[in-house]
């Protein structure tokens, strides 16, 4: 089973997560940052409850199928 | 309130245009006429289309003048969240940025569906910017009031819809829906709601939010009506890859088969309302009337939610990068950070998201295999007032915009086909919504079950009180 995130509780200070912002390529403007850092610790919370949920560690994790052909599948 | 049947029904409208008793002109211009006289109060439609719409009216008539077949909705005016494209027109989705795209070329599969099947698309309404909303507030264009009362939130993000159908505007509109914004509209103001099973609907020609979570679905006054459409709408298309090739099953014929042999459970555990006295009346109501003795757990709806809610986040925000990058002032301030948020999460995040939901899914699929129908309150609450910021959960305030979703989402989250039934909460006066879920591809028993409810008197059979038209 995978640990949920404890060990990082929280999301970084202001200027890591600026720095983490550039390295993204996403504006994060002073007069945002404190709006931002609401949906990011509501993300947190998900992501502790997501990581929570007992999943073997010996299977690939159900990605989006791609099919490498554009025609439809019959 | 005016104690009526859905008197603008699709079902009946179509059945009179066919008929000879109404003609599709009449019914058009008495559409046209009832926007122009209530649309200032609700702030619903944000396109009225009408020369075309009389156009196709006057077609319609020639044609069964003529002594041609028009199809199962013939005359029937409908409406389009602003996501859906329509020919001649930028597909706005509720923001600003997209006033400038280009027009749509033509019409959205599902619009050309609905006018194959004879009815008349009348406009565009208004809609959460990006699809990011369950609170029917827009930044750009103003809130969607609720008919049922102004000073009320309409829910979203399909606001305009279910608002233009409480309003009586029209009798069938489309929606979207990735976490709950066809039902959350729907249980706020009083409308039935059909979320299809993931990949049944066509979304080709309109603007995407989520990819894996995107839905597409009718929104209307009754039972009857979400089948007809949903009926009319079935088939695989090809230019949307989630569209699961799968021959389409007609819901209309199953309507009148009520509930008998059908196993009926109500949703425990992560959707007890014991916070929510308005959404657990409604639930209690509605178990009555079935007579649903057995209670589920549903063990994994929270967690399956939280996937929801990162993949949502994270999709969302990788969509919108780039017009972040380049206009980030024109988005609404409520979309904005959120989707700034989003394109900061771990990518292990996601991928895990993926795989829970995946496990989530699996849980339901077992108790499918157990039960026909899942009882399961819609909101949390009746309409909150504009610009209302929390939800009282549990003794503590929560912020609302995410809990409206907080039932709807976890069965969005893996796609399952769910219909959003309507009730009157004594205690408030106001709608509020049920949901009935089933396993994927049971449209039909959805649809069996809210006729049903609808038949025996159970759903809100009135409508607000709004100026004569």
């Amino acid at each position: 089973m995978a640990k949920p995130p404890e060990d990082s509780p929280s999301w970084p200070g202001d200027e890591e997560l600026e720095q983490f912002a550039r390295l993204i390529g996403v504006p994060l403007p002073e007069e945002h940052r404190d709006g931002v850092r609401v949906h990011l610790e509501a993300a947190l919370a998900m992501a502790k409850l997501v990581y929570a949920v007992p999943l073997p560690d010996d299977e690939l994790a159900p990605a989006p199928v791609f099919a490498a052909s554009l025609e439809p599948p019959e | 309130m005016t104690q009526t049947a859905p008197i603008n029904s699709a079902a009946r409208i179509s059945e009179s245009v066919t008929g000879g008793q109404l003609k599709a002109c009449d019914v058009v211009a008495r559409t046209l006429s009832a926007i122009d006289q209530l649309d200032a109060e609700i702030n619903c439609f944000t396109l009225v289309l009408r020369e075309r719409a009389m156009n196709r009216a006057a077609a319609l008539d020639c044609s069964l003048a003529a002594g041609a077949s028009v199809g199962p909705l013939a005359g029937v005016p409908f409406a389009v969240k602003n996501l859906f494209d329509i020919a001649e027109h930028s597909t706005v989705a509720g923001s600003l940025i997209n006033t400038e795209h280009p027009p749509a070329s033509e019409d959205a599969v599902l619009i050309q569906r609905l006018e194959a099947a004879g009815a008349i698309l009348v406009g565009a309404l208004g809609m959460g910017e990006y699809a990011y909303d369950f609170t029917g507030e827009n930044h750009h264009y103003g809130a969607v009031r609720n008919p049922w009362d102004t000073s009320r939130m309409s829910g979203g993000s399909s606001s305009g819809s279910g608002a233009a159908l409480a309003a009586r505007l029209v009798p069938l509109a489309l929606g979207s829906d990735t976490n709950g914004s066809i039902r959350v509209p729907a249980s706020l103001c009083g409308g039935f709601g059909l979320k299809p099973t993931y990949g049944a609907l066509p979304r080709t020609g309109s603007f995407p939010f989520c990819d894996s979570l995107d839905h597409l679905g009718p929104m209307a006054n009754c039972a009857v009506d979400l089948a007809l459409s949903f009926d009319a709408m079935q088939g695989w298309d090809a230019g949307d890859r989630a569209c699961v090739n799968r021959a389409p099953v007609a819901t209309l014929p199953e309507l009148h088969k009520g509930i008998d042999g059908l196993r009926l459970a109500v949703a425990g555990g992560y959707f007890d309302c014991a916070s929510f006295p308005a959404a657990e009346r409604a639930v209690a109501t509605v178990s009555a009337a079935l007579g649903v003795e057995q209670a589920l757990q549903l063990e994994g709806a929270a967690e399956g939610r939280a996937a929801a809610y990162l993949i949502t986040n994270a999709e969302g925000g990788a969509l919108h990068r780039e017009r972040l990058q380049r206009r980030l002032i024109d988005f609404d301030p409520d979309t904005r950070d959120r989707f700034i948020a989003g394109n900061l999460l771990p990518a292990g995040w996601y991928q895990r998201a993926q795989a829970v939901r995946a496990r989530w899914r699996q849980q339901m699929a077992e108790v499918f295999g157990q039960v026909d129908i899942i009882v399961a309150p819609a909101t949390p609450c009746v309409a909150p007032y504009l610009g209302a910021q929390t939800l009282r959960i549990n003794g503590k305030d929560e912020a609302l915009r995410p809990n409206l979703g907080l039932f709807t989402q976890p069965f969005s989250a893996i796609g399952l086909p769910v219909c959003s039934v309507p009730l009157a909460d004594p205690d408030s006066g106001l709608p509020i919504g049920v949901q009935l879920v089933a396993a994927p591809w049971r449209e039909d028993l959805c649809l069996r079950v809210a006729a049903f409810l609808e038949s025996s008197g159970v759903t809100l059979a009135s409508s607000p009180e709004l100026g004569e038209v």
